[in-house]
């Protein structure tokens, strides 16, 4: 740079200066130029013809706030204004010819002719002297102590406007700043919230929120699904809706208080893994095992709603009684014949003396009858065990199927009425344990037998399909329910023991279907009520 | 005592083994034994027979042990005639409670103990 004043311009806290002057982001913007109304108003109040607002950068001068000049920007070291941001007052040269310091500047010197120059510095709040406000005449002039005073409430004034400019600035910049926060902090709740929405939909425990009136305020979908409920009918029900009864275990109706929430709401304490059943209008009664949590208030601890969590858990109670009912049923089974062969016993027993050779001879039989009886109940309870505990191993051998199939027949068509006829490819080498296989076609033909005593024929048909060998199984008998189908192979499931009209552990259908599956094969029916009643099989041929 | 021409009794079991056993037992002990492996048309059966006393076993068609007691003991004409309930079950106070019979033996029984409750059954009843 080229001072061309007598004295140095440059001051040893010029770094932090040009810094101060910098933090107000005004230089090279649109605010460089909101001054001119303050600069005409030196113009006037002084009667010059030029007067400005400027900023004193490294290398230049700004002004573009000024009246009476053309240009907006000049070289520091000719400016005038370097020289006014020496000092903290003000800076008046009454006339520049008679003043040593700058009596070599091109401005007094050059065609411009200047004469008086008068400046105020901008002093920041931190006393930096950032620029000035100025008049400058090409005439001497005097400038006294009232006009520097009012010179300096204008610098005052700029200099205020100045810094209150940046404080906008830094609370707009702030408020931005903010806004970015919350706009990722909110971004980030939701993917959050998206996350444990996600996590509450796929779980496969219902979830409800009540409020402390009992309302239900919220379910996920599998709450919505155990609890038949959809989305618009949410907000209609409470936990102990009227229309859904809720009971006991036992069947008996659950009072209120006594519903699981009802009471984690009144004692505060989380109830766990309790079960009751719910009887909607239109629907079987279900079985559900519920969580129950108080909502707090994170402030003052107060109970503010509830939380449930529950399961249906109809399955694993039906399954529960299901066992009870055949163990009733077993021991019931298990009994009868105990209960013949323990007669026969005690007859024989009071005869011993002297026996009666035809009661003798009854009684040795009737115990025979019941000691087979006991022996096919206790072999299928062994066999259901082992396959429970899939221990059902298979000893396949080579075999013609009508050994079995002839062998059952002359066994069946000779004790009773009923005729069994085989008919289709019974003749045919099959790769299979002989023993299981005789056991499945002994249960099916005794199911034809018990459960359609009016049939007068029983058909046995074998066909070979594709790879597989089926044995079909057909009587003419009253048939089964479709409601009843689906559970015939089920473990512990009977027809009808309400009905008490069969004896038997209800075992045989189960222990045959896990035996066809064993063998890789499939088992099923096919019945229409009124007219009879198919079981089938396959088993697959070896290639 | 009950008089000779009345030692009649009905045996309601589904078990045909059972039946012929009780058949047997009862007749020894010179009762005239009825037998039957349902409760069809009971009420009419029973009006013919007329027997002193009644042994109903507990799952028996059509509709069960209790049902048929029941039917009986809310029937004029049979409520006098004493049933004993006989059955495998477990719970068997409780269902010859239900049922409103008037004494009850566990299946599997002692022929001596079987003898015993029918006599005394019949005898209290007449």
């Amino acid at each position: 740079m080229e001072n061309t004043f007598a004295i140095p311009i440059i001051l040893p806290d010029e770094d932090e200066r040009l810094d101060a002057l910098r933090r107000y982001k005004i230089l090279g913007t649109y605010a460089e130029k909101s001054f001119i109304g303050i600069a005409k108003l030196v113009a006037d109040i002084f009667g010059s013809s030029i007067a400005m607002i400027s900023l004193v950068d490294a290398e230049e001068v700004h002004f573009a706030s000024n009246v009476g000049l053309d240009s907006t920007v000049g070289p520091r070291g000719e400016s005038f204004c370097s020289l006014t941001i020496l000092q903290r007052g003000v800076n008046v040269i009454e006339d520049a010819l008679l003043d040593p310091v700058v009596i070599n500047n091109p401005l007094v010197c050059g065609d411009f002719g200047l004469r008086f120059y008068a400046g105020a510095p901008l002093i920041t709040h931190d006393g930096h002297r950032i620029g000035t406000v100025c008049l400058v005449d090409t005439l001497p002039r005097k400038f006294n102590d009232h006009d520097k005073k009012v010179l300096e409430g204008m610098a005052n004034l700029v200099m205020e406007q100045i810094e209150l400019r940046l404080q906008n600035l830094l609370d707009a910049e702030n408020q931005l700043r903010a806004k970015e926060l919350l706009t990722a902090s909110n971004e980030q709740l939701s993917a959050s919230e998206k996350r444990f929405q996600t996590i509450l939909d796929t779980m496969a425990e219902g979830v409800g929120i009540i409020d402390t009136a009992g309302q239900l305020i919220y379910a996920n979908e599998m709450a919505q699904h155990i609890l038949g409920l959809t989305k618009s009918e949410i907000k209609q029900r409470t936990y102990d809706d009227p229309k859904w009864q809720n009971l006991r275990i036992d069947g008996s109706p659950l009072p209120d208080e006594e519903h699981p929430m009802a009471i984690m709401m009144r004692t505060g304490v989380p109830v766990l893994d309790a079960e009751i059943s719910v009887q909607p209008p239109d629907r079987t009664r279900f079985y559900i095992a519920i969580n129950a949590a108080p909502l707090l208030d994170q402030h003052t601890g107060e109970i503010i709603g509830g939380i449930g969590t529950f399961m249906d858990v109809s399955n694993r109670r039906k399954v529960l009684e299901q066992k009870d009912e055949f163990i009733n049923v077993a021991s019931h089974e298990l009994r009868t014949p105990v209960t013949s062969l323990k007669a026969a016993m005690q007859i024989m027993d009071r005869m011993k003396d002297s026996p009666n050779p035809a009661v003798l001879s009854k009684m040795i039989d009737q115990s025979n009858k019941s000691l087979s009886r006991l022996t096919s109940l206790i072999t299928d309870l062994l066999d259901s065990n082992k396959i429970s505990q899939g221990q059902l191993n298979l000893r396949k051998t080579t075999f013609n199927f009508s050994v079995v199939a002839n062998s059952l027949a002359d066994q069946f068509s000779n004790a009773g009425k009923q005729k069994i006829i085989l008919e289709g490819a019974i003749d045919t080498e099959i790769e299979a344990d002989e023993r299981h296989i005789d056991q499945v076609m002994l249960n099916l033909l005794n199911n034809a037998l018990k459960y359609a005593p009016d049939s007068e024929f029983i058909y046995v048909t074998a066909n070979i399909v594709g790879t597989d060998f089926r044995i079909a199984v057909r009587d003419a008998g009253p048939g089964i329910s479709a409601d009843q189908l689906s559970h015939l192979f089920d473990r512990y499931y009977r027809v009808d023991y309400s009905g008490y009209q069969y004896s038997g552990l209800g075992l045989g259908l189960y222990i045959s279907s896990e035996i066809v599956k064993k063998h890789g094969g499939k088992i099923g029916v096919e019945s229409t009520v009124g007219i009879g009643t198919e079981f089938w099989f396959t088993i697959p041929l070896s290639s | 005592m009950i008089p000779a021409e009345n030692k009649k009794i009905i045996v309601f079991d589904d078990d045909e083994d059972i039946l012929a056993i009780c058949a047997f037992v009862l007749e020894g002990a010179g009762w005239q034994v009825f037998t039957f492996n349902n409760c069809n048309d009971i009420l009419k059966r029973v009006a013919v027979i007329n027997p002193a006393v009644i042994l109903m076993d507990n799952w028996i068609p059509q509709h069960g042990g209790i049902a048929a007691t029941q039917l009986l003991k809310n029937s004029p004409e049979s409520a006098h005639i004493p049933v004993i309930y006989f059955t495998a079950n477990n719970n068997i106070s409780a269902l010859a409670a239900e049922a409103g019979a008037d004494a009850h033996i566990a299946k599997p029984f002692d022929l001596d103990d079987l003898e015993k409750i029918v006599s005394v059954t019949a005898t209290n009843a007449a």
